[in-house]
């Protein structure tokens, strides 16, 4: 019996021989004289002292908080504690989570790779098409460009009174109208 | 830290409405927790006041320990949090030596004046390590050797058994016989 407690306190000893000796020693109590629970106290202790873990004054206070204990209301929380089985299994539906997590970032790195595929080789494929449509508009551009720039510049003089000014009003319009002026000279 | 299998097992009791399972922990992690609350409180009855309530903190909120950590640095937090305010606390009492003893007998501290705060009970104790020390020095070679293993290194029966190259079998009945050595040195010291 005692030799089994010092296996259970250096946790040497089968889940069923853990369980039934803990409840043994549960169900004892100390005020009959129980020399299991007293050497499962003292095993501690002499741990304890050799791992230097003993204050100066070192009281057994276990008395003392038992009194107070029974005063407690009884908690009832049960299926609270994460066993080692539910942690795995709990590490097992993360890493299934982050496949998940994984898989569909590769597919979007692979879309956005066709997608630029499409667009850098799409405009090579009718290189020729292209350049025919922007020699055609070059040529039409540099005519049609002067004169409408200067279409624009005789209508923003002529409706420079009607713009909106939200600072100064009319320095603006004033402003624009001789800068027009000195062009035209 | 690692998970003790035996404070998993007893942290459930408690949980499922035993307390009794409660009292195991406490006469396994007393000394331990006092030996922490003493790094900030010198005073040997208000350590043992925060020791207490410490215990207390730790069963009531038992409920909510999911095993996240192991129990003992659970437990250490709480000890930890119940000294530091305690420690603010007094800050803003008056200083224990200002309190006049005939006040104090109708306090809560009435008891630990008369009882525990006597130099012999201090006496006691500081033989209780002192007996536990020394019946360890008087230990067999290989006794002392394999004990010293398991609870300073922390080794298991099969590392041991490696390190004193013989059966796993041995090591238990010598763990044991050291234990039990100590434990007959000390009976009259102990209650």
């Amino acid at each position: 019996m005692h030799e089994e407690i010092s296996q259970l306190i250096d946790q040497e000893l089968n889940p069923e021989q853990r369980s039934a000796l803990l409840e043994r020693l549960i169900n004892t109590d100390t005020r009959n004289n129980d020399t299991a629970r007293k050497s499962w106290k003292c095993y501690h202790l002499i741990g304890n002292v050799i791992r230097d873990e003993v204050p100066s004054t070192g009281k057994d206070l276990s008395a003392l908080v038992r009194d107070k204990l029974e005063k407690e209301p009884t908690v009832l929380a049960p299926l609270s504690i994460k066993k080692p089985g539910s942690n795995e299994r709990q590490n097992a539906r993360q890493n299934a989570r982050k496949d998940v997590w994984k898989s569909v970032g590769l597919f979007a790195i692979a879309a956005s790779l066709v997608v630029v595929a499409v667009a850098t080789l799409m405009p090579m494929k009718f290189d020729g098409i292209a350049f025919q449509l922007t020699a055609s508009s070059k040529a039409f551009n540099t005519s049609q460009a002067i004169r409408f720039s200067q279409e624009f510049d005789e209508m923003l003089v002529k409706h420079a009174e009607f713009t909106a000014s939200p600072g100064m009003n009319g320095l603006i319009a004033y402003a624009k109208l001789v800068s027009a002026e000195k062009l035209q000279q | 830290m690692e998970q003790d299998e035996n404070d998993i097992v007893l942290v459930e009791r408690v949980q499922n409405g035993d307390k009794q399972a409660f009292n195991l922990l406490v006469e396994k992690y007393q000394f331990r927790i006092k030996h922490l609350v003493s790094r900030f409180v010198k005073d040997s009855h208000e350590q043992e006041d925060i020791v207490q309530e410490s215990f207390i903190k730790a069963y009531r909120a038992i409920s909510r320990f999911r095993g996240d950590s192991a129990f003992y640095t659970w437990l250490y937090r709480i000890a930890v949090n119940t000294s530091k305010n305690y420690l603010v606390a007094m800050s803003r009492r008056p200083p224990a030596q200002d309190v006049i003893a005939d006040e104090m007998v109708h306090s809560r501290g009435a008891e630990r004046l008369v009882e525990s705060n006597s130099p012999e009970q201090i006496a006691q104790n500081d033989q209780l390590v002192e007996a536990i020390k020394q019946s360890i020095s008087a230990l067999p070679e290989e006794l002392k050797q394999a004990i010293q293993l398991r609870e300073f290194d922390g080794l298991s029966y099969e590392d041991i058994a490696v390190a004193m190259n013989c059966p796993i079998g041995t090591v238990r009945s010598r763990i044991f016989r050291a234990r039990e050595a100590i434990e007959q040195a000390i009976a009259d010291l102990v209650e």
